[in-house]
């Protein structure tokens, strides 16, 4: 059987593009207009794109033609915030050459939910009972309200389950929180837990489960104490308010330029650290009750005079 | 405008200046007015002809910064007519903007007054020298070989003084005394002298500042500024009169002494509009007319009238002196040099195009040069260089860009653009800063992390802001005698064992710049810069995230919920963010197990200071910037200021001085003064 074969005039046309495939909500949505022309033609002009609610969303001009590269246009720009395919167009604007308008496919992702982990001791005794808050909220605007996470250590086994309150922490508008009160691991060392936040079944726009690790740094309880005394290297002032940093332990020196901080016996670096010093540092041995002078010299940053003769 | 027209209107001009400001009003008023229109010609521009010109002076100076106007007024002493013509709508360039350290020498009037123990003719100075005699004693020579001395590395291994070219730097050392005595003259004030600015020798101590002193009533002439005019009346205040405000000079002077380029750039301007030069402001500086294009005299140059705009008031900003103001506002217009012109307009820092010659990743134009809210767009913008290469100017010291420690750097004031000045509401130019920064120190750069274009970390935050020394007097570590010790000359100054000690550059600034997953062709940008940091933090510090420091509205600071929302925050609102954040959240996430497990293992940070969790919202992000600051390649030029052309010639007609001209690693201004009283000089013998 014959079959009859017809010649089609294939005129210009615009193939559109959008990357990523799945785009993440209010992320960076690239679209890549490319001409395709039955012969090379030099064409000027502008590609215009359309959203999903015919709403021009940007254009682009066409770049010269670098053979064999076929002409294109590329807009960079956020993408929108509801998930889903969406459908959108694009139109040629130019005097040398029409064609149809395009349409192209724009899939946004679910939205993401924030998790935030915040009052968790730097440093936890073992078998204590320490306390962590937790923050849940949607990038994208969406009430976090009640959500829902679960606790997991590091063998993914679950401590606990529960939902953020129906208040946002103090000084925010929507970061919903919860505070809670764990009871430490029994065992010294370095602990990472996972904060799984779970896509709210109520809500109308689907949203992904996030998670997020937190670590924890479960100590024996203390033995010693290390007295830290910080002073000026040229006037041998005491230095208030410096930092003290024994990791993991964290403390303040006072008015008089002196932070204890109690540990056990161990090899350890102390830092002590203020503005204008340089951070004091050093590190030992400590197997019983000490004291250290942190002798701070100063930073001296190059006034503008120094710098802008 | 006829010539009838425009005399009468500089005659008005001539009211208004002096009803603006009590300064004039006694003493300089009766010289000024008889020198306002004396030697000026504004001609016709009605004709077409070519040779028509719409101005002629004697002496045309591109460029109202430290040598356009210290050539102006020695040109002027000399008894010709000069016009200044500056892109900005306030005299006084950079200089104004500067510390005024001014490092000259070689034996120079205020060297010898702290070698003789003296205090100023005024007695201002009640405070004893601050260097020994011995280390004061210097002369012509001594400078001559400190600034050519080819054994002198610096920390970051490379060679200052080695390149500079020999007949302009012996130049500048005959000229660096007459200079110190012809500013004095003309209401400059030195303090005690205080060690050297780089670039200026290692050998003796050089460098004093300018200042002045606090009183009832802001008088060049008695050497007084009311501490409102001196920015120091309120911390949170600078002043029309002083972009920056004015430190306190106690140390160098005696109570009540104040000092910045304030103390330089205002006597100079008010001696100039008194001894009659004239100046167009908002004129940018665009060609040089040579009688060929290759070949004869520079005879003018065109200017073009750019504006500089409130832009919310949309008025135009004023100087704030205005005798010999000349309000021309015609799009384009030529000036004609009766003798020669003077190319002071500044380097091209401000350039991005140009400077990438030099760096390319600087081609980024998120990062600006320093003072930029003051300049202006036009700042900086490689204007001389642009118009004395397309007549066949020669170049010099094209890599001393990146053989001087602070040509560009990490600055410690974050959340603002214009990151190098502390100009605080006041100053009519404030409104391009919108905010004045946080000065976070050396220090503060522990309390945060700092991520690129696409939310990663680069680099050990602590060592970012970290500059290695310029090698000057007394030595800043850099050399192997230090202070008198030092032997110029000498090759232990660069033996290999030497430089392997002293050698302190830590590459943060290039890791900034680095490509990242973000940059994209043709450029490859590296992008803007963030610091990242919680509530925690802020306690820490008691930084003061509010205006003027910080501004919610100039894209430069951000506040949000959550790290997400922090990322989207700047991915909308800052001007040079182009990609998103896309690594913030995990950036903060993995940091924060670097903090609990007490190791940065990508840059092992936790060797030079202690690491934060950032995890108590709410959170922030400051911008950190890299700032383009000094110009050191330009136009080569020999022993008198004329520019040279390819073939070794001078192009007649032609000086240059400042930032415009390369071939002297020399921070700073004592290199853009001697310039421009050489040049004056020179330019007002020409035929």
């Amino acid at each position: 059987m014959e079959t009859e074969t017809q010649e089609v005039e294939v005129g210009p046309r615009l193939v559109v593009t959008a990357s990523p495939e799945t785009v993440e909500p209010q992320s960076e949505l690239i679209l890549t207009a490319r001409l395709e022309t039955p012969e090379p033609m030099d064409v000027k002009g502008e590609v215009v794109f359309y959203d999903a609610n015919g709403e021009e969303a940007g254009r682009a001009s066409l770049s010269d033609r670098l053979d064999p590269e076929p002409l294109t246009a590329r807009l960079e720009r956020m993408a929108p915030a509801e998930p889903g395919s969406q459908t959108w167009t694009a139109r040629l604007e130019s005097d040398d050459c029409e064609c149809e308008e395009a349409e192209f496919t724009v899939t946004i992702a679910p939205h993401p939910i924030s998790v935030t982990v915040w009052d968790i001791p730097p440093a936890i005794e073992q078998g204590i009972t320490f306390p962590m808050t937790i923050g849940l909220k949607c990038p994208c605007g969406c009430e976090a309200k009640g959500w829902s996470f679960r606790l997991l250590d590091g063998e993914e086994q679950e401590i606990r389950a529960g939902k953020v309150g129906e208040e946002p922490w103090p000084g925010t508008i929507a970061l919903f929180y919860t505070c809670l009160d764990l009871d430490a691991p029994a065992v010294e060392g370095h602990h990472e837990w996972t904060i799984v936040a779970l896509p709210p079944e109520e809500a109308e726009i689907p949203h992904g489960e996030r998670k997020l690790k937190v670590h924890l740094n479960v100590t024996r309880a203390p033995e010693v104490t290390l007295r830290i005394e910080a002073v000026d290297a040229v006037t041998n002032a005491p230095v208030p308010k410096a930092k003290v940093v024994v990791h993991p332990y964290r403390g303040w020196t006072n008015e008089h330029g002196v932070a204890e901080v109690r540990l056990p016996k161990g090899a350890y670096t102390v830092f002590v650290s203020r503005s204008p010093y340089f951070a004091f540092k050093s590190s030992g041995e400590i197997t019983e009750d000490m004291t250290l002078q942190a002798v701070m010299h100063e930073d001296r940053e190059y006034s503008a005079a120094e710098m802008w003769a | 405008m006829t010539k009838k027209d425009k005399d009468k209107h500089l005659e008005a001009e001539r009211k208004k200046a002096l009803n603006r400001r009590d300064f004039f009003k006694a003493g300089a008023a009766a010289s000024v007015s008889a020198a306002a229109l004396g030697g000026s010609v504004a001609v016709a521009a009605e004709s077409a002809a070519e040779e028509t010109w719409d101005y002629e002076y004697d002496v045309v100076i591109c460029g109202g910064g430290c040598a356009g106007l210290t050539a102006a007024i020695r040109a002027r002493d000399a008894g010709v007519s000069v016009l200044v013509v500056d892109q900005n709508y306030d005299l006084g360039g950079r200089m104004l903007h500067s510390g005024s350290y001014l490092s000259l020498g070689g034996g120079d009037a205020i060297q010898k007054r702290d070698m003789a123990g003296e205090s100023d003719p005024e007695g201002f100075i009640t405070v004893p020298p601050v260097e020994d005699p011995a280390e004061l004693d210097d002369n012509v020579e001594l400078l001559f070989t400190d600034v050519t001395d080819w054994s002198i590395v610096d920390p970051k291994a490379q060679s200052p003084y080695r390149y500079n070219e020999r007949e302009m730097m012996r130049a500048w050392a005959e000229n660096c005394p007459p200079t110190r005595e012809f500013l004095m003259q003309n209401y400059v004030r030195f303090t005690r002298v205080s060690g050297t600015h780089g670039g200026g020798g290692l050998s003796r101590a050089r460098a004093p500042y300018c200042f002045l002193m606090l009183g009832d009533k802001t008088d060049i002439k008695a050497g007084t500024i009311t501490p409102e005019d001196a920015g120091v009346a309120d911390p949170e205040r600078t002043s029309p009169f002083a972009p920056v405000q004015m430190e306190d000079a106690t140390q160098f002077v005696g109570p009540n002494a104040v000092r910045n380029g304030v103390a330089l750039a205002r006597p100079l301007e008010f001696s100039a509009r008194e001894k009659g030069v004239k100046f167009m402001l908002h004129r940018a500086f665009v060609d040089l007319i040579r009688e060929e294009q290759f070949e004869g005299r520079v005879i003018g140059i065109t200017a073009e009238y750019r504006p500089r705009v409130h832009p919310k008031s949309g008025e135009r900003l004023e100087s704030f002196w205005q005798l010999g103001n000349i309000d021309e506002r015609r799009p384009k217009i030529r000036i004609r040099a009766r003798k020669a012109v003077i190319l002071a307009s500044g380097g091209h820092a401000g350039n991005p195009q140009v400077r990438s010659m030099f760096y390319p990743a600087m081609r980024e134009p998120a990062f600006p040069t320093s003072g930029s809210a003051l300049q202006g767009p036009g700042g900086q913008d490689a204007s001389a260089l642009k118009a004395a290469l397309k007549i066949g100017a020669n170049m010099a010291g094209m890599q001393q860009n990146l053989s001087y420690p602070t040509t560009y750097h990490i600055s410690t004031t974050l959340g603002t653009r214009d990151a190098y000045t502390n100009m605080m509401p006041g100053h009519p130019t404030f409104v391009f800063r919108g905010s004045a920064g946080v000065n976070v120190g050396n220090a503060g750069f522990e309390e945060f992390i700092a991520v690129n274009q696409v939310g990663k970390r680069f680099f050990n935050e602590v060592r970012l802001p970290k500059r290695p020394a310029a090698n000057r007097y007394p030595g800043d570590g850099a050399a192997p005698g230090r202070g008198l010790d030092h032997k110029p000359l000498d090759w232990r100054n660069c033996s290999a064992e030497w430089i392997r000690q002293s050698y302190n550059y830590d590459h943060g600034l290039d890791a900034a710049l680095a490509m990242n997953e973000g940059s994209r062709a043709p450029n490859y940008y590296s992008g803007p810069i963030w610091a990242i940091f919680d509530q925690d933090a802020v306690e820490r510090t008691g930084w003061e995230l509010r205006f003027p420091y910080v501004s919610e509205e100039n894209g430069y600071f951000f506040k949000a919920e959550s790290i997400e929302d922090l990322a989207a925050q700047i991915y909308a609102r800052h001007p040079f963010q182009r990609v998103p954040l896309g690594y913030l959240s995990q950036t903060v996430e993995t940091w924060n197990g670097y903090v609990a497990a007490g190791a940065d293992p990508e840059f092992e940070r936790e060797k030079d200071a202690p690491m934060y969790a950032i995890a108590k919202p709410p959170f922030y992000a400051l911008s950190i910037m890299v700032i383009w600051h000094d110009s050191y390649g330009g136009l080569r030029c020999n022993g008198r200021m004329q520019v040279i052309d390819m073939e070794g010639k001078p192009i007649p007609g032609l000086y240059a001085g400042g930032e415009a001209v390369g071939g002297f690693n020399k921070h700073g201004l004592g290199k853009g003064h001697v310039q421009g009283f050489i040049a004056g000089t020179h330019a007002a013998q020409e035929g």
